[in-house]
């Protein structure tokens, strides 16, 4: 539903990121969350447009006056102009995509355990991606947004499933050589029956909703404004 | 070491094992400095990777370490309808008044370098001690040329460095003019990358004569035979000895670590901090987007190039110290003086991958977390 319907609007988006700000609020963006059929590997461009909405429709849903609204969108555009231009510095060979060769020579990424993983979401964005791939750390994404993209990390093969598997590549990858693989697969088994599920049954979004959303998730990056 | 990740980078681990072992403690919150939570070990708390996620994202959207290499372009003034014509005037008197002139200046200046050079290079070899003397004052002459070809506003602060034997001067890095700069109030002796072109000749050939000691940064080979150089420079009472122990430039905002060769030579260091005012040129060089030459033509097109340098007191490794601690000690010194912020990072890692060890040491703290609370009831 969403995959072909969103598209006109998402170019509209687009456009207000990068070129007037004063128009957009005459367009009408009304970008739903995304639905679960979204995290289907045929959807990705749906995909990034629902990530994509803190940034650029923030401002409409502000019900307060106009001053204050185009306060907040000044701060929006100023955001995705600073975005722009980490992303070209980033672009190091100018291609108009990050590659995770250019990524992992930030080293503050290269130490991080879970480096490859998200390389293999991020080799390759446009900037487009590359601002919806961030969009989920905006302070005002939604909750339900940020278990969406803990989500998306997890399902490595975007089938909307998260199996044991799943998890358990995570853990390695956070834990390393320091807990033994046995002890893994023990650890995660344990903790996943104490939570009342089999070793054998898949996480859907739903799971992680409940599992991860009684208590806040705290993953909020504020974009420098120079 | 375990398997580090793949690409065109190699880790040399040999030269990042030096790494700061307190590289967490600069780096913003994470999970290895928040609170660790207690209680048993739930799903939530596995599936929950939040807090890495973020340091990832923060770190893609900002980071330190690039910016330490950023040349920050200089606000833009003159657009607006009376001081864009005062701007164009300013161009025209750049280009076509002010660069010819200082392109005639550094000529005049070669010719004289040259002139005198040669013939006393050739004609006093049996007086060393004369020929040194005589040369030395020709590259700081020479120096000063280069100085004044970009109309360098230099203020020296402090002591003169003195002729004596066992210490070693240091200063932060922004630029090969840095070296200009302190070259043309004393000949010292420099430690410095092997450059190609243009500058690799003068490396090898007028340079040697103020005993400078070049290598290749990625020899491996190089590093002992310049540290026995060092050692045997510093024991002779010759003229001293100038080391830029960050190895690389950085945009004169930030410091990046400082290599412990010149810590651990069991001398006094002196510590020299270099600060630029950016009003009219930024000295920052980026090797990596302009040729030095290039570098020299900005700088000759610029109205001034406008520094500070500061010679500080001198330091000794003070006892229990090791000479980590004491690199870092000076970089304090340097970094408050010329208001330079401090980042944990080895400026190597321009060339090469972070050590595994880093990540090893998240993982490790994870997987301790994990155990432990395994455990609890």
């Amino acid at each position: 539903m969403p995959c072909s319907g969103n598209d006109s609007s998402r170019i509209a988006v687009c456009s207000a990121w990068l070129g007037g700000v004063g128009e957009r609020e005459t367009e009408a963006i009304t970008i739903p969350n995304a639905p679960r059929s979204d995290l289907n590997p045929k959807s990705v461009s749906a995909f990034s447009l629902s990530f994509s909405t803190p940034w650029a429709t923030v401002p409409l849903c502000s019900p307060n006056t106009t001053l204050k609204k185009s306060n907040t969108t000044a701060a929006t555009h100023q955001e995705i102009v600073s975005l722009y231009q980490r992303f070209c510095q980033l672009d190091r060979n100018g291609g108009g995509f990050v590659s995770a060769d250019e990524l992992l020579s930030i080293p503050e990424v290269a130490v991080n355990p879970l480096s490859q993983r998200l390389m293999g979401i991020l080799n390759g964005l446009n900037f487009k991606e590359f601002v919806a791939f961030l969009s989920a750390f905006s302070p005002r994404a939604t909750q339900q947004q940020k278990i969406e993209f803990i989500f998306r990390v997890y399902d490595s093969d975007c089938n909307g499933k998260v199996t044991f598997s799943d998890i358990l590549d995570i853990l390695r990858d956070l834990t390393g050589q320091f807990i033994s693989e046995q002890q893994r697969e023990q650890v995660l088994t344990r903790v996943l029956e104490e939570s009342g599920y089999a070793k054998d049954s898949t996480l859907g979004i739903s799971d992680f909703t409940k599992v991860l959303g009684n208590t806040g998730i705290k993953m909020d990056v504020e974009v420098p404004i120079d | 070491m375990s398997i580090t990740s793949t690409g065109k980078f190699k880790t040399s681990s040999s030269e990042l094992d030096l790494d700061r072992p307190n590289i967490e403690d600069y780096l913003p919150s994470g999970t290895s400095i928040q609170p660790e939570p207690i209680g048993k070990l739930c799903l939530r708390d596995l599936l929950d990777i939040s807090p890495t996620l973020t340091e990832a994202a923060g770190a893609i959207v900002d980071d330190s370490f690039t910016r330490c290499f950023k040349s920050n372009p200089p606000e833009p003034w003159n657009w607006n309808i009376y001081l864009f014509p005062l701007w164009c005037f300013g161009v025209v008197v750049r280009y076509f008044i002010l660069f010819p002139v200082r392109v005639i200046v550094l000529t005049i200046g070669w010719i004289i370098f040259l002139s005198s050079y040669i013939p006393v290079h050739i004609l006093l070899k049996g007086h060393d001690k004369l020929r040194k003397k005589i040369e030395r004052f020709l590259v700081e002459l020479i120096c000063t040329f280069f100085v004044a070809s970009w109309t360098g506003v230099v203020k020296y602060h402090g002591p003169r460095p003195s002729m004596r034997p066992n210490q070693v001067f240091v200063a932060n890095h922004t630029s090969m003019i840095d070296f200009i700069i302190l070259e043309q109030m004393t000949a010292f002796a420099v430690i410095m990358q092997k450059h190609a072109g243009w500058v690799g000749l003068l490396q090898s050939t007028i340079l040697e004569s103020v005993g400078c000691i070049w290598f290749n940064r990625t020899e491996s080979k190089d590093r002992e035979i310049v540290a026995k150089k060092l050692r045997d420079h510093v024991q002779a009472a010759d003229n001293p000895l100038l080391i830029f122990p960050e190895g690389t430039c950085v945009n004169n905002h930030y410091t990046v670590m400082f290599k412990k060769g010149a810590f651990e030579l069991g001398c006094s260091v002196c510590p020299v901090a270099i600060k630029y005012n950016k009003i009219f040129v930024d000295a920052f060089w980026n090797s990596r987007k302009q040729s030095f030459t290039k570098h020299l033509l900005q700088l000759m097109t610029s109205w001034a190039v406008v520094c500070d340098v500061w010679y500080l007191e001198p330091q000794n490794l003070r006892p229990g110290e090791t000479p980590i601690e004491f690199a870092e000690r000076v970089r304090d010194i340097i970094s408050a003086r010329a208001g330079l912020k401090k980042v944990p990072w080895d400026g190597y890692l321009k060339h090469s991958r972070p050590s595994p060890k880093h990540r090893e040491r998240k993982q490790q703290s994870f997987a301790e977390m994990v155990l432990r609370r395994l455990e609890e009831r």
